[in-house]
């Protein structure tokens, strides 16, 4: 079987515990305003606008070999492999067999997901995660609409889903000062994330400006141009927030 | 007062007297004065030019010990200092007609463990009757120059005590000296003052001793005094703390060198004792503490680590590593130990290994160490540059191992020349009795340190730039032989030409291919067959030596850079490359895990003497928690894989040109160089330089 990624890095500290190998697949069904990795969008293989290619076709086991790789340093670590993207969900049968291999081997398996697909897709990818990283990425549902292009209702019934299928999650909220950051969506988060009881944390992404350049070098317009980036003031004030 | 830290912020423990003697040491505020007394002068000794060079040194022991500055430091818990400058730049610190009277020694761990535990005194009785049997033979000189030197260190004690004496501040200082370093050490405290009077003294005489295991040496002591009630955790910290800030006495050296002041001090923790049995106990988490309040760089610490050790230590390990500062490094003990048992030593005697003052395994106390460095790369050009068409991949190789045997051969056979021309008169020019008294064998033997008195005499052949012919032989593998880009001799003539007028082949072959320190199997098992083909030609050699293998260049890579031509994998001639085992830099590009990985797939056991891994992350990688578990992966991970030494440093390029632009704001900050570390801005610029280009930066 093959599939399309962007790219695949290692030694990873920031896509789930321990030392892990992140394969960022190519795809992604939302638009979201601020996406930082525009590069990810679209499934077919394209360029920027100098030249350089993006994208590449692999087979799943071309994939398990490079992962394969670093599982000294998942078991000394208590790390593993992180299927992102773009959206994994987007490439289902893809993704669940890579994840699946890796489970085979013994490696801790987490995908980072927006939780958009259909129920059946969702559940068929999710039995071969030891986590899932769930991003919300608005609470509203004509928010979710305009700023993502992909209604909310599908994306909150897969994240009951995934409670009820005892997999383990992680809520990851992406912060967009003048988007997203009310104080009425927190609370809504904060409820939901308390009534789902495999929910393992809430886990703040605040907006950053570092996907801007990849616009210009896909020759793309950059919508969030006006969103200035929070302060570590700011970014503590709704930690505290979301944790009391 | 704040102690620099790349990440988060360093914990306090200590009393604020103690942090203040430690800011003020690290900022210079002792060791300056060396400079204004480099040397005692011998010129007024008649008929001094015709003494023998053995007669000449005992004289400049004897006037080092009566004129030498002394220097008691406010407030200091233990006393004794290597004040003389000339000693910062490798002499014995005594001149004649304003020449120094010849090199000192380094490289070497003394045995510190007979002087703590047995006493100086000891080894008096150990001199005379080792004299009572050379006398009347040639021996006798050495014999009687080790007699006089143990008198030189006592009468150098004597002043210090005269210095001491009625001093209330200094009470304590005076009843330990009166006792130790001849007596043997009764207290950790004692045990402390005894280590540091003697590395101390032999300082003074010029010599670069490394410290060894300092864990295994004072833990002991430490037990005893805690269960007895004598002496608590903090205040034992304190007492250890002091023999730190000694240690940063002396100052940047100037043009010497790197121009930093670091001189092979290194200490070794942790890891199995003789018997096999974990060292680690609580001196080993002071120091530990210690390094992470002070960040003192002088002391280069390696931790010995094994596949059991424990949780707590490394977490410990991963916390110091974490703040930056790159002084902790870590040995892989098990290889160590198998490796130095292939090679033939005893397996009770291998775990004993510590280094040389730097990264180089030796057997502390017992071992006389050199090595002879090389740079493989201009072996490679010049093989390249004769106008030999290799046909294939194969004979290339073959050819070029031809060449690395003969140049390997070739050293060693001037310096089997030079012992038997010139060796002895070499010998009889440096007297070194001063070491000779704490390396096992001399006195008996009534032969000195470099007379092959020491146990175990070693002869080190280090080949460096090794991962740069490993990238140059596989991108010739492919520029030429698999892709037919380019014929062999276009090849070599465009190397010659420095890539002129070639630039998009250059780019080609710099960004096409995936070189070593990425986990690409085909570059690196390259170089581990240069590794284990080196290794071969190393065991097979003829010397009264041994000549364990090592791969370094700590730091050569600079100099050799104006030596070199331009590489087959795209690099310009000049350019700085690879250090010691390390990805050359810019080549790595999958991150540490796989710069480890790389190493490792090399049989590393074959380099008895050492191969060290130099790895820089970026702060956010070593930040708080999850840093931390990622560090200690890490360092486990190294020691899964059959890793042999690696140092890991946090640093970013962004920070370190801040600190070369205002040095002023960060003379605390440390830097890993290759077996030591540097304050960054007592380093010389092209130093500075050298580590930034290895270093990557925060996007």
């Amino acid at each position: 079987m093959q599939g399309r990624i962007i790219n695949i890095t290692r030694f990873c500290t920031d896509d789930g515990p321990g030392i892990r190998t992140t394969v960022f697949l190519k795809g992604c069904p939302l638009r979201c305003l601020w996406c930082h990795n525009p590069e990810s969008q679209n499934t077919a293989e394209e360029c920027y606008l100098n030249g350089e290619k993006i994208g590449k076709t692999v087979a799943v086991q071309q994939v398990l070999d490079e992962i394969m790789r670093d599982k000294v340093f998942y078991e000394t670590s208590g790390g593993g492999v992180t299927v992102s993207g773009g959206e994994p969900l987007f490439q289902p049968q893809f993704a669940a067999e890579i994840l699946r291999r890796c489970q085979e081997n013994g490696i801790h398996t987490a995908m980072e997901t927006s939780g958009f697909a259909t129920p059946n897709v969702f559940k068929d990818v999710i039995r071969y995660c030891d986590l899932v990283l769930f991003d919300i990425k608005e609470t509203d549902e004509e928010k979710h609409l305009e700023y993502t292009g992909a209604p909310l209702s599908a994306i909150l019934q897969n994240l009951e889903s995934l409670n009820e299928m005892k997999t383990p999650f992680v809520i990851r909220l992406p912060i967009i000062p003048k988007f997203n950051d009310r104080e009425e969506h927190f609370l809504k988060v904060k409820a939901m994330a308390e009534k789902l009881p495999f929910c393992r944390g809430i886990e703040i992404m605040a907006y950053h400006k570092l996907g801007e350049y990849k616009y210009q070098q896909l020759g793309r317009e950059y919508l969030c141009q006006h969103v200035d980036e929070p302060t570590k003031e700011q970014i503590k004030e709704w930690e505290h927030f979301l944790k009391n | 007062m704040e102690f620099f830290a790349v990440n988060g912020s360093r914990n306090i423990r200590l009393c604020e007297a103690t942090r203040k003697f430690a800011f003020d040491s690290l900022g210079h505020k002792y060791g300056l004065d060396t400079r204004a007394t480099p040397a005692v002068t011998l010129d007024d000794i008649d008929g001094f030019a015709a003494l023998s060079p053995l007669a000449q040194y005992d004289a400049a022991i004897e006037r080092i010990v009566r004129k030498a500055p002394l220097r008691l430091c406010e407030g200091e818990r233990i006393s004794g200092a290597a004040t003389l400058g000339l000693a910062i730049s490798h002499r014995v610190p005594a001149t004649f007609q304003g020449k120094a009277i010849c090199s000192s020694i380094s490289h070497l761990t003394i045995d510190f463990e007979t002087v703590l535990k047995k006493g100086v005194d000891h080894l008096r009785l150990q001199a005379e009757s080792a004299l009572a049997e050379h006398r009347g033979t040639q021996r006798e000189p050495f014999a009687r120059s080790v007699l006089h030197c143990l008198d030189c260190m006592a009468l150098w004690r004597e002043r210090y005590l005269e210095a001491l004496q009625g001093r209330p501040e200094f009470a304590e200082n005076y009843r330990a000296l009166q006792r130790v370093p001849f007596a043997p050490a009764a207290s950790f405290y004692e045990a402390v003052q005894s280590l540091w009077f003697t590395f101390a003294f032999v300082r003074l005489c010029g010599n670069w001793p490394g410290i060894g295991r300092i864990d295994e040496l004072l833990g002991e002591y430490l037990k005893k005094d805690l269960a007895a009630g004598r002496l608590t955790l903090s205040e034992a910290r304190e007492i250890l703390a002091h023999f730190f800030i000694k240690g940063c006495e002396w100052v940047s050296g100037g043009d010497y060198g790197s121009g930093d002041a670091q001189h092979y001090q290194n200490i070794v923790l942790g890891g199995v004792d003789e018997q096999g049995q974990e060292v680690t106990n609580e001196v080993t988490f002071l120091v530990l503490d210690i390094l992470e309040e002070l960040g003192i760089s002088d002391f280069p610490t390696t931790v010995r680590l094994n596949r059991r050790t424990d949780e707590r230590l490394l977490r410990r390990v991963a916390e110091v590593t974490s703040l930056g500062g790159g002084v902790l490094a870590v040995y892989n003990e098990e290889l160590i130990i198998e490796s130095l048992v292939d090679y033939g030593y005893t397996l009770s005697e291998a775990r004993k290994f510590a280094n040389d003052g730097c990264w180089e395994i030796q057997i502390p106390g017992k071992t006389c160490f050199s090595y002879m460095p090389f740079d493989s790369l201009q072996i490679l050009q010049h093989l390249l540059e004769q106008n030999v068409v290799f046909s294939d991949f194969e004979s290339l190789y073959k050819g070029y191992v031809a060449q690395l045997r003969q140049r390997v051969e070739q050293l060693i056979a001037e310096r089997n020349a030079k012992n038997f021309e010139e060796d002895m008169s070499y010998r009889e020019h440096t007297p070194c009795t001063v070491v000779s008294l704490f390396e096992q064998g001399c006195i008996e033997k009534g032969c000195s340190y470099l007379e092959g008195g020491p146990v175990y005499n070693v002869l080190s052949p280090h080949i460096g730039g090794l991962p740069d012919v490993a990238n140059s032989l596989y991108a010739i593998k492919k520029l030429v032989f698999e892709e037919k880009k380019v014929s062999f001799t276009q090849l070599t003539k465009i190397l010659k030409n420095d890539w002129a007028e070639q630039e998009s082949l250059r780019r080609y072959a710099l960004e096409k291919f995936t070189y070593f320190g990425n986990d690409n199997d085909e570059v690196d098992d390259i170089a581990a067959a240069i590794v284990s083909d080196f290794a071969d030609i190393c065991d097979g050699l003829e010397s009264g030596y041994a000549t364990p293998a090592g791969i370094s260049t700590f730091g050569r890579q600079l100099e050799w850079s104006k030596l070199r031509l331009a590489t087959a994998y795209g690099r310009k001639a000049g350019e700085v490359l690879s250090g010691n085992f390390s990805p050359t830099p810019a080549t790595d590009k999958e991150g540490a895990t796989a710069i480890i990985r790389s190493y490792c797939k090399a049989d590393l056991r074959r380099i008895v003497s050492g191969a060290a891994l130099d790895i820089k992350l970026l702060p956010s990688a070593a930040k708080g928690e999850q840093g931390i578990a990622a560090v200690m992966a890490l360092m486990r991970g190294f020691v899964t894989l059959g890793g042999h030494f690696m140092q890991l440093d946090i640093a970013d390029t962004n920070l370190l040109r801040a600190a070369q632009g205002h040095p002023e704001d960060y003379p605390t900050l440390s830097v890993r160089i290759s077996g030591w570390n540097a304050r960054f801005v007592t380093l010389n610029r092209e130093w500075q330089d050298m580590i930034i280009a290895q270093t990557g930066s925060e996007i």
